[in-house]
């Protein structure tokens, strides 16, 4: 819903409006939701020159600064992002080549999730599908496959409520995020797609953006079923442990899981976060099963084997 | 920024005895009573002996993307292989969350990349230094060979190539990120000759024949304990048989990729000058004779064509 210059689209539950930059990878807000809109999530271009100074935090990094409310992000080259109170994104590109898309690739992964946690949402990295109202999270650390997997469920009926970026309510339900999956060259063909003919996420990239009518989404926030742990499988691993849905059963091992699969720790800890958090992966680890998931390599063997599964039941049969 | 805390880098060309380095500086410090409590409680658990798939953790490589996105706070798999090699060497090393381990980075890149812009590939402020492993490269080849299944002539090649990487395809994503390496010899130069952090050269082959004296040298560089009793028994203790049965009773090592049949194959040094054809061992020779000789190496295909 565009209103003068300005645009309002929802995403997580919540309002988002931007002044002069589109975001065609958010849903728009209907019109009929207006009306009972809160204040919405702002992302504005500013000159970062203007942001006051932060103190050093201890866990900052090069490219990173952290304080509670207000996180900085450097991207080389690209642009700079300002995260502010869980309300506001700011951000300004570094020169006139950076496009429009290239500052859409990074507020819309980084700076979305640091608002997100700064607005106390658990945030988790990985992947999450709706089917018959219930719904199921992937996790995985960068390259473990969640994108891929993401598509491969979307193509055997279930739908996307959101990829990379997933975030849960304290009453354990999973919202609606951007529905868009990232695909590389190698996997967009193997799922049969013409990478020619999909948006590259950035200019010269062989990674390729499915939105819009290449999603299935899941619109409503629904409550989460069960989580799983990607684990690429060897091709010539016999172990059944390895190649079967199990259930990580130890307390500590789960919960050692799921603070590492969080949404860029190292944000939860700047932000100081670390509380509220802590709290919500206990709440969530006590009422939803955790297993792992051990995905053969290979697109075609991952499709076949998935097609077996019941996934929304199969980590809640093993729990004892 | 984080307290700066210690940390070094375990360099090599890929296949020249990286692991087998970890896998001492690993049982050492277990020896030495230097893991933390929680891995020690682990051990103690179960045998006291290593246990190749779960105790080794010297730090992270320094490819690998769960590490750089943590340090970036944006996904690494949004810049290409040219960004990402301008801004890996200004990262910090700031302790990676949740983690402890020693902090001794595995590293595969050469110390400057054809993007690099004339800086280093890894960050190097407060570094201590880098242990850098080489090997013959006839023997890495073949070592490749086993490693990648490739044929022999594909891992000549590769040695051979000036613009070689490792994960260089930018068409597939994956755990690490494209790693430039460049020629056998640049490779080596590369972190030999570089001035801005200390350097320990280790050749594999003097680890294979004297290893006391060798990896005592590698725990005197690392600020571990060097007690003669305690480095002999870690270097008993990951012989190379030792490591080859362990990983047959454990079903296969981690780090060994698909098709791989074992990851601790052989460890011998030789087996390049049976295996490569005299044309192949004649190239590499020619190609790397002065870095072969400055490093004590032998030109022998050389000296057979021209006796």
């Amino acid at each position: 819903m565009a209103v003068g210059t300005v645009t309002l689209y929802q995403a997580f539950g919540m309002a988002w409006q931007s002044g002069h930059l589109q975001i065609p990878e958010l849903p728009l807000l209907p019109a009929t939701e207006e009306a009972e809109l809160t204040a919405p999530a702002l992302i504005e271009e500013e000159m970062a020159a203007d942001w006051p100074e932060l103190p050093a935090g201890p866990h900052d990094t090069p490219f990173l600064q952290m304080a509670r409310g207000d996180l900085r992000l450097i991207v080389n080259d690209i642009g700079r992002f300002r995260i502010t109170d869980g309300d506001r994104i700011a951000w300004q590109r570094e020169d006139d080549s950076v496009s429009d898309q290239d500052i859409r690739t990074f507020l819309l992964g980084s700076a979305v999730g640091a608002l997100l946690i700064q607005r106390g949402l658990l945030v988790l990295h990985g992947n999450a599908l709706e089917k018959n109202g219930q719904a199921i999270v992937c996790m995985g650390h960068s390259g473990a496959g969640k994108s891929t997997l993401a598509y491969a469920l979307m193509q055997q009926g279930w739908r996307l409520l959101a990829d990379d970026l997933v975030a849960i309510t304290p009453q354990g339900c999973v919202l609606p995020g951007i529905p868009r999956i990232k695909l590389w060259h190698d996997a967009a063909k193997a799922f049969g797609l013409d990478p020619e003919a999909l948006p590259p996420i950035r200019q010269g990239m062989h990674k390729y953006l499915l939105m819009g009518e290449a999603v299935h989404r899941a619109e409503e926030a629904v409550p989460l079923a069960a989580l799983y742990l990607i684990h690429q499988r060897r091709n010539d691993e016999q172990d059944p442990e390895d190649t079967s849905i199990t259930l990580i059963n130890s307390q500590k091992v789960a919960a050692l899981c799921l603070r590492n699969q969080a949404f860029r720790p190292r944000f939860v800890r700047g932000l100081g976060q670390e509380g509220p958090n802590f709290m919500a992966l206990a709440r969530l680890q006590s009422s939803v099963p955790l297993a792992s998931l051990p995905l053969p390599s290979g697109i075609p063997a991952m499709q076949s084997w998935l097609a077996q599964q019941d996934l929304l039941t199969a980590a809640q049969v093993l729990s004892p | 920024m984080s307290s700066v805390e210690p940390y070094w880098y375990l360099a090599s060309y890929p296949k020249s005895g990286n692991t087998w380095c970890r896998v001492f500086i690993t049982e050492l410090r277990r020896l030495a009573g230097l893991d933390s409590e929680e891995a020690t409680a682990a051990a103690e658990e179960s045998e006291r002996e290593l246990r190749l798939n779960r105790d080794l953790a010297t730090g992270s490589i320094v490819s690998s993307r769960h590490w750089l996105d943590d340090q970036l706070g944006v996904d690494s798999s949004d810049l290409q292989w040219a960004e990402l090699d301008k801004v890996r060497g200004r990262l910090g090393h700031q302790r990676a969350l949740y983690s402890e381990c020693l902090r001794c980075h595995k590293v595969h890149d050469a110390f400057v990349s054809s993007d690099s812009g004339g800086r280093p590939v890894v960050p190097i402020d407060h570094c201590c230094g880098a242990v850098v492993v080489i090997r013959h490269p006839a023997d890495v080849a073949v070592s490749m060979s086993h490693f990648l299944s490739w044929d022999l002539e594909r891992c000549v090649q590769f040695l051979l190539n000036d613009q070689a990487a490792l994960c260089r395809s930018s068409k597939r994503g994956g755990q690490q990120v494209r790693q430039f390496t460049g020629s056998w010899a640049k490779h080596v130069q590369s972190w030999v000759d570089q001035q801005a952090i200390p350097v320990l050269l280790l050749r594999y082959e003097d680890l294979l024949s004297e290893p006391e004296a060798h990896f005592s040298r590698l725990a005197s560089f690392l600020d571990l304990p060097t007690d003669e009793a305690l480095v002999a028994q870690a270097v008993a203790n990951t012989r190379f048989d030792k490591l080859k049965a362990k990983e047959e009773r454990e079903g296969g090592f981690r780090e060994r990729p698909d098709g791989c049949e074992r990851f601790f194959r052989s460890g011998r040094s030789g087996e390049g000058r049976d295996q490569l054809t005299p044309e192949q061992l004649q190239r590499l020779e020619v190609a790397f004779a002065d870095t072969l000789q400055r490093f004590g190496y032998v030109l022998e295909a050389s000296e057979l064509s021209h006796p």
